[in-house]
């Protein structure tokens, strides 16, 4: 849902997966969390509130959250105990590959991936969104790239080495929603220099995602919902 | 499309237009429970109003506002007394866009929790957060449930005054998108406020905010009064358009209330109770 340094100490990143939002941050122990993005008690959007180190405070009632999603504090009564079903929905949250990933469902080991992780350094590639559902994304990546598939998963796809692309690289998919993903990728043991090869890979990307988008029309613009106008 | 039969915030009346919008000439295109509506006056002075199929709905004028009705239901629009009250004067505010439902809006109206924070050094103050408890007082017929003795601690709340004061509050709901405050500084200051917050629910998640804001300070005018008032309105909108989900929940599950969200459950209570389904998520 991030990448590793998408998510600064200090910082609430907003993140999407399968249509439900996320407001996901980094402790000052460097620990990794994902949350519904909405404050159980009046639902106001957590990344609008602020990173107050080890909690996150809201910013409608200034309720204080703790790195488990406890409430630890409730301005308006503060010699009443906290009710304890006042929770942030916390999920299952690691941090693996130079990206942040989150469970919906029960906590659960990081995903089959179609490759083993290689030794040596990593390079996380800057995200592209596109608005296109995931299968049609892998498939065009799948035709695009010059290296033969190593393995392919519902939103994985990895490549190896070939001509034109000396590093071995694995495309993540992000469903962010019904018809919106996020292309993430690893390059593994890269040799170029990485923000050539960082810009060499947006290029590229960019490409696939226009060819991707090309004739879906742009939502018609929203009616003024009051206006005064002459009688005709 | 609302199915408006079936929905009862159809048969109240909710404003659509300022009262001085339908000038001869001019006509108001609005959007009210999801129909569109087209509002003007006749030569003879009288507001006038058609909806989706050229049906017919009834205007009134009422302060400073043109109201409408979609479903014929109640008789008038809710009374608020202050506007008959001479002491009073009155600053009309809106139309104010808000991306959410009605009844997030008329929440938000209800709720003192977040003055130190959202509205910081005009309607409250760090580190005087707490608030009090309060009396809740059920609805009765054809009138939504209200509260009294509420109390906060504002800095400056008298324009009369400088330094803070505790401040006397009283909410009613008269009905189910629409709410009216009453305040009193203590004695000394004897500045009164009462203000009528009435949301026109366009869309189920898209709201225009209008407000009747009255004073007994007769020393600024209209325009001073509005901008004031606009100021807080401004700071509220951002919060308002970042609630998840922007129909008001009204089962228990969804949100966890703490001590001071009392009027919050009541008027949660009374929506469901009038079986009210549009802008909110039921029960």
């Amino acid at each position: 849902v991030a990448g590793a340094d998408e998510v600064p100490v200090g910082h609430l990143f907003h993140g999407r997966l399968l249509g439900r939002e996320l407001a996901v941050w980094r402790d000052p122990g460097g620990g990794v969390h994902a949350w519904d993005n909405r404050c159980p008690h009046r639902g106001v959007r957590l990344t609008a509130g602020t990173h107050c180190g080890g909690r996150i405070r809201c910013r409608y009632h200034a309720m204080e959250f703790d790195r488990d999603g406890a409430c630890v504090h409730v301005p308006a009564h503060p010699g009443l105990p906290v009710p304890s079903r006042l929770r942030a929905t916390a999920h299952a949250c690691a941090e693996a590959f130079g990206l942040v990933w989150v469970s919906l469902v029960e906590p659960q080991d990081l995903p089959g991936l179609p490759v083993e992780r290689p030794a040596g350094p990593l390079l996380a590639l800057r995200p592209m969104p596109v608005r296109a559902p995931a299968d049609r994304v892998l498939d065009a990546l799948a035709g695009a790239h010059a290296g033969r598939v190593l393995g392919r998963t519902d939103l994985s796809l990895a490549f190896e080495p070939a001509a034109g692309c000396p590093e071995a690289v694995l495309f993540l998919l992000q469903p962010a929603d019904r018809d919106r993903c996020i292309i993430r990728g690893v390059c593994f043991a890269p040799q170029q220099d990485s923000a050539l090869l960082l810009r060499r890979y947006n290029l590229r990307l960019r490409t696939l995602r226009d060819s991707l988008e090309a004739g879906a029309h742009a939502p018609a613009p929203e009616e003024p919902l009051w206006a005064v106008e002459a009688v005709p | 499309l609302t199915n408006l039969a079936a929905e009862p915030a159809a048969r109240h009346w909710h404003p659509v237009a300022r009262s001085v919008d339908l000038s001869p000439g001019a006509r108001v295109r609005t959007v009210l429970l999801g129909d569109r509506v087209i509002a003007w006056r006749d030569p003879g002075g009288e507001p006038r109003a058609s909806g989706p199929d050229g049906g017919v709905l009834r205007l009134r004028d009422a302060y400073g506002l043109v109201w409408a009705n979609l479903v014929p239901g109640e008789a008038e629009p809710p009374e608020y007394p202050a506007y008959a009250d001479a002491r009073y004067q009155h600053a009309l505010c809106g139309p104010y866009g808000v991306r959410t439902s009605a009844p997030r809006i008329i929440e938000n109206f209800l709720d003192m929790g977040h003055f130190p924070f959202v509205h910081d050094g005009i309607l409250g103050e760090r580190p005087r957060t707490e608030v009090a408890d309060y009396k809740v007082h059920a609805p009765r017929l054809g009138h939504g449930p209200a509260a009294s003795e509420c109390v906060f601690w504002q800095p400056g709340a008298s324009m009369l005054k400088h330094a803070g004061a505790r401040v006397f509050y009283a909410y009613d709901v008269p009905r189910p998108f629409c709410a009216v405050l009453a305040k009193q500084p203590d004695a000394e200051g004897g500045q009164g406020v009462a203000i009528l917050l009435a949301v026109q629910p366009a869309l189920p998640e898209r709201s225009i905010a209008w407000m009747v804001f009255s004073t007994t300070n007769l020393e600024p005018d209209e325009k001073t009064l509005r901008a004031r008032q606009e100021q807080v309105f401004m700071q509220d909108k951002p919060i308002l358009e970042n609630q998840l989900p922007g129909r008001l929940p009204l089962g228990t599950r969804d949100e966890v209330a703490v001590p001071c969200d009392r009027l919050s459950l009541a008027y949660r209570r009374y929506l469901d109770q009038q079986r009210i389904g549009f802008g909110v998520i039921q029960a």
